[in-house]
């Protein structure tokens, strides 16, 4: 499926305070887009704006496949987002928390695969409130892709990861790449070599 | 020129009409010209009611430019209707203490107006714990919507359980025969001149609401 | 829509049955509010009515206390985003709403027979009273899970949903009260009007739940 993302000279404003404004992207299937900036310049609030979860203040966004155009409450079927900020249930274990995203795209095999994959098959029946910091950021990035969404948000995604949970996490976004749109807030040098291309906010 | 502003000859002319036009009450004699004010007070903590409901519904809906401002109106009226609600429970039980002898009877447009206020202080105190900003608007006239759709199961069922004392209403038709000429002249000029002054006062709090909101923008 | 749903709701049990303490609370809360009502009344015959109310009030303070959890819970534990990025508003409120229409019958099976032991009941239409507790305790639930998302969303506590929910509770309260008490006076009389009411209330707060749902819920 081909997705497409327009974002028409996009702004958000917080209590009359302008964030940024002016933000005109067209992405397409294969493309890579990084967003970098100091803290507090939006890049977490435009990606949540990106991805539909909030209105912008000014501008438009509009996810379209092939030529028709998706609807607003049935964007997020074709997103898949990671970040900090989203925290999936401590009181259910790794497996309940792929099951209650899982749309059952991938099979039981393919989830057991992802988790060997990220390290987490042994920890597959643990509650995440007994999860490392480390452990529980992997799990966030298969809870992202679970459902192999044509788009993914990644929210720093290599905060709190040790040499080995960054690689797994790299090389998995290098190898879907081409097949999706990939967009990444981050002020990282090596996830930002990830993209193809850069955006700069607040500067 | 504005035309709410008549209000500040509308006002006073009722208040006049009011206190020598209308002549005294059957029974009450001249405490019973608490009706002037009692039932056009009344009248406008439900109108600034059903205006807050309709700026809520028209805030949530509406995608027009010029529906911006629409939870902004819907807070007003809503503040304005709680500061009418109170001063009919008020004029309400001083009249009630007069004609039957006690301030409260639970009769049925007793209870119905402490519907009301009880919905406006929900508002209020709702209104007061959200901070400022788009989320604030669409929660609280959501709850707004909720509350008016009860609206009409009150009317339903509080006669039921209540017993009335009160007179018929004013505008049926049997009670107008009983009511004197003068008397139904100046109640209709109250209502006109208390339905421009809720106007005109919406008007000037809508106005402090936009300049407060500019110059917190402002200060920031 | 279908699978989502189902996912939502085998979400809710589980999560609450692993943490169980909210639950067992509300459990807590229901048996110890009966049984202390029932002594401070101490022996005395209670009149029909007064027993009504007495049941409805300790009904009442049972939702107040249980039934604001399911959405609060999202919020404390910072799981929202989380819920609002893989759920539709709808499907999030349709399985909130079974959970709390499930545990809030739970309750009811708790109060209903301590309040008839200890109250000392006398039920002459047994099956009526049953069916009066079924149609009002689903009314409390519709009403009160879509002001408990208002109230959750809205950074607000206890007090702030008793206060939002008493005004719009009223009408369910007064006509439950009052079937409770045919069912207590009077054997075989089916009061199917306060039934339909009833009914009618809760088959419109669901209706209007589901419309605003996504201006509550959602961010903006």
């Amino acid at each position: 499926m081909n997705t497409i993302i327009s974002a028409e000279s996009v702004g958000k404003e917080y209590g009359g305070r302008k964030l940024f404004s002016g933000v005109t992207l067209r992405l397409r299937r294969g493309d890579s887009l990084c967003l970098r900036g100091p803290n507090g310049s939006g890049k977490t609030t435009l990606l949540r704006i990106l991805s539909c979860q909030l209105p912008p203040t000014r501008g438009l966004v509009e996810y379209f496949s092939g030529d028709s155009r998706i609807d607003r409450e049935s964007v997020f079927l074709h997103v898949g987002m990671a970040g900090p900020s989203i925290e999936p249930y401590g009181e259910l274990t790794a497996l309940e928390n792929i099951d209650f995203v899982s749309r059952g795209g991938i099979g039981r095999d393919g989830v057991d695969r992802h988790l060997r994959a990220f390290g987490l098959f042994e920890h597959r029946n643990t509650a995440l409130n007994n999860f490392s910091t480390g452990m529980k950021q992997r799990l966030r990035y298969i809870l992202a892709t679970i459902n192999e969404p044509s788009v993914i948000f990644l929210d720093e995604p290599g905060a709190n990861l040790d040499e080995a949970g960054k690689r797994m996490i790299y090389g998995h976004i290098e190898s879907q790449r081409g097949s999706r749109i990939t967009v990444i807030a981050t002020n990282d040098r090596r996830e930002e070599r990830l993209c193809r291309e850069v955006v700069t906010l607040g500067g | 020129m504005n035309i709410t502003k008549s209000v500040f000859i509308a006002m006073p002319a009722s208040i006049i009409l009011t206190f020598l036009y209308a002549p005294p009450a059957e029974v009450l004699g001249d405490a019973g010209r608490i009706i002037f004010y009692h039932v056009p007070l009344a009248w406008i903590s439900v109108l600034a009611f059903v205006v807050a409901g309709f700026y809520a519904a028209v805030h949530l809906f509406s995608k027009s430019p010029r529906a911006a401002d629409a939870d902004m109106k819907s807070h007003v009226s809503a503040t304005l209707g709680m500061f009418f609600a109170v001063l009919t429970t008020v004029t309400g039980s001083i009249w009630a203490k007069l004609s039957w002898g006690s301030y409260w009877n639970w009769d049925p447009r007793e209870t119905t107006i402490m519907v009301l206020l009880l919905i406006y202080i929900a508002y209020l105190s709702l209104h007061g714990t959200l901070k400022d900003g788009e989320k604030r608007g669409r929660i609280c006239a959501s709850y707004l919507l909720i509350a008016a759709a009860t609206v009409p199961f009150f009317v339903f069922i509080v006669p039921r359980l209540y017993p009335t004392l009160h007179p018929d209403p004013i505008l049926n038709r049997e009670a107008s025969v009983h009511m004197d000429f003068r008397m139904r002249i100046t109640l209709i000029c109250t209502i006109a001149s208390f339905t421009l002054l809720y106007l005109y006062l919406f008007g000037l709090r809508f106005r402090i609401a936009v300049l407060e909101k500019v110059r917190m923008g402002i200060e920031r | 829509m279908g699978g989502e749903l189902l996912r939502n709701i085998r979400k809710e049990f589980l999560i609450e049955f692993r943490n169980p303490s909210a639950v067992l609370s509300a459990f807590s809360f229901s048996g110890v509010a009966t049984i202390s009502v029932s002594l401070v009344t101490r022996a005395l015959p209670l009149q029909p009515l007064v027993q009504s109310i007495l049941l409805w009030l300790i009904i009442f303070f049972t939702a107040m206390n249980s039934l604001l959890h399911p959405f609060i819970r999202e919020e404390d534990h910072g799981t929202a985003p989380f819920l609002r990025l893989h759920s539709s508003a709808l499907s999030v409120l349709a399985s909130k709403l079974v959970f709390n229409a499930v545990l809030f019958f739970s309750l009811q099976l708790i109060i209903t027979p301590l309040a008839v032991v200890f109250f000392q009941f006398t039920l002459r239409s047994p099956f009526f009273f049953l069916v009066t507790l079924l149609c009002g305790g689903f009314a409390v639930t519709a009403t009160v899970t879509v002001l408990s998302a208002i109230v959750a969303r809205s950074g607000g506590r206890g007090p702030l949903f008793t206060i939002i929910s008493f005004p719009l509770l009223l009408p369910i309260l007064w006509m439950s009260i009052e079937s409770t008490r045919h069912s207590l006076e009077r054997g075989g009389f089916w009061d199917v009007r306060s039934l339909v009411f009833l009914l009618a209330f809760s088959g419109m707060i669901i209706a209007l739940s589901f419309l605003l749902i996504r201006f509550i819920w959602l961010d903006e």
